[in-house]
């Protein structure tokens, strides 16, 4: 703080006061990958923004990982899996064929979780439900 | 609007049984994870269960790994080590005191030990350690002040909680760190009810516009009555998150408050609006706010307008250019008849009755 602050606080008391302000502006840059290896064969996808929807094409074409069929080997094939976290999706029920009577957060919050369980049980997951629903599921297998 | 990436045509079978579930009357999280048939250890994993209320339920053993469980809030909740939270987002929650309380006590050998050494005296000698510790010009604030929260939390004499719960409301320095001690408080005083009521109103006071508080304050509408309850719904009315979840207040108003504690709440929620929207929006004769749904007469708006045009003073600089730019009193009062048509939008019905033969002043 510079000299002439100090004698000025100093003042204040005996006499008068004075108030003073400061402002600072700091920018913060986050960067942001859409798509993002996370290692272990499994890949993030993410909007920027904190509440952002994912909406758009993310992995157009672009090859995940490529596999060769070994002769003789146990492994004949992959699956795909596209998971998401309850907490991160946003399911709109058709009005005209489910009427929800949500009043409470509560109730809405967890009928919501109902929700998720019944897609995710639609969909023929491999997996019981554990708070992820499996959107989508590719398999491919080599003849041998 | 956003459009579905995805779009499922679940069975009307599944349908049948889902509107069959969501049908029930029931509202409490312990009632609803029965009747919904939620698995405790499974279904609550990675869940958005942001400013739930887990009112009077045992949620020792749920799994809530990876949850959001901010703004999470209940009173006579039970928890404990089974509750499992790893991953999980507790920030302003019912759980984020005692996890943080925990941490603070772990990390700190010398803190622990004041502790077990203060528990293990009279609980005068708390007192006077708090008082003198938690002082502003104290060095060991922050330490001071985690041991006089395990202190409070472990008391049962009601005498030393108050006590302490005075010292403790100023010994925070950070404000956030405060409301979770008073979410946390509000869980565990459900039997005491003078305690319950002193928290409730720092709650009132300091944080309604945090939204687990808020939650709190919207579950004590129907918990509470007379005074008490007229000071949770103004509270509610003046917080800027009483807009949001209008819906879900009205319900509750129109369910619970008592009529003049109805009236109360509007008179909060225009008083936040604007001062013309508080002033308009109460009977010019006795003062008191209207009810949700009213019918005046015209006389009264009137009066009104005669008021405003003799008053408008008392209104915001802007309110007052803008009186002063009107010619008159039919003007006014074609302005509170558009602010009764403004506040439909808060849930509130004003109508009023034409008289007849009646001619305007000019």
């Amino acid at each position: 703080m510079p000299a002439a602050d100090l004698s000025a606080e100093a003042g204040a008391s005996a006499s008068y006061s004075r108030e003073r302000s400061q402002s600072r502006v700091t920018d913060h840059v986050t960067k942001t990958h859409r798509v993002t290896a996370l290692g272990g064969d499994r890949w993030q996808l993410q909007e920027p923004a904190d509440k952002a929807v994912l909406d758009g094409t993310y992995i157009h074409s672009d090859p995940l990982c490529t596999f060769t069929a070994i002769s003789g080997a146990n492994r004949h094939g992959i699956s795909a899996i596209v998971s998401v976290r309850q907490r991160d999706l946003n399911i709109v029920p058709n009005p005209d064929r489910m009427a929800l009577i949500g009043r409470t957060k509560t109730r809405d919050k967890l009928i919501a979780i109902l929700l998720a369980k019944a897609i995710h049980r639609h969909l023929e997951a491999e997996e019981t439900y554990q708070g992820l629903v499996d959107v989508s599921v590719s398999r491919c297998e080599t003849d041998d | 609007m956003t459009r579905g990436l995805l779009e499922f045509d679940l069975p009307a079978a599944v349908i049948k049984d889902l509107e069959a579930k969501i049908r029930t009357k029931k509202t409490s999280f312990g009632e609803l994870v029965a009747v919904f048939d939620l698995d405790p250890k499974r279904d609550f994993r990675h869940a958005d269960l942001r400013q739930i209320d887990f009112s009077n339920t045992d949620i020792r053993g749920f799994d809530f790994h990876g949850a959001d469980l901010r703004g999470a809030m209940g009173s006579n909740v039970r928890w404990d080590d089974t509750t499992l939270l790893d991953g999980a987002e507790v920030s302003g929650s019912l759980f984020a005191h005692r996890i943080r309380q925990q941490e603070l006590l772990n990390a700190n050998d010398a803190v622990k030990a004041m502790f077990n050494r203060l528990r293990s005296e009279h609980w005068s000698r708390s007192i006077d350690w708090v008082a003198h510790n938690l002082k502003p010009s104290s060095k060991t604030r922050d330490q001071a002040v985690t041991v006089a929260a395990a202190l409070f939390a472990d008391a049962d004499d009601q005498f030393l909680k108050s006590s302490l719960l005075f010292f403790i409301s100023r010994g925070f320095d950070r404000r956030g760190d405060y409301r979770d001690f008073l979410i946390d408080t509000f869980n565990h005083s459900y039997e005491d009810k003078k305690m319950r009521r002193a928290v409730i109103s720092a709650m009132r006071d300091f944080f309604s516009a945090s939204p687990a508080v808020f939650e709190i304050l919207k579950s004590e509408i129907a918990r509470t009555s007379g005074e008490d309850q007229r000071q949770v719904l103004v509270a509610v009315g003046r917080s800027p998150l009483a807009g949001r979840d209008r819906d879900e207040v009205m319900y509750l108003v129109r369910r619970h408050a008592e009529p003049s504690n109805r009236r109360a709440y509007v008179g909060a929620v225009a008083g936040r609006i604007g001062s013309e929207y508080a002033f308009v929006m109460r009977d010019p004769w006795s003062r008191i706010p209207y009810d949700i749904e009213e019918t005046v007469l015209e006389l009264d708006v009137r009066r009104l307008a005669s008021e405003w045009l003799r008053h408008s003073s008392t209104f915001s600089t802007e309110d007052l250019a803008w009186a002063n730019s009107l010619s008159g009193e039919r003007h006014v009062f074609d302005r509170i008849l558009s602010i009764y048509d403004e506040m439909r939008t808060q849930g509130f019905t004003v109508t009023v009755e034409p008289l007849e033969n009646l001619s305007w002043i000019t």
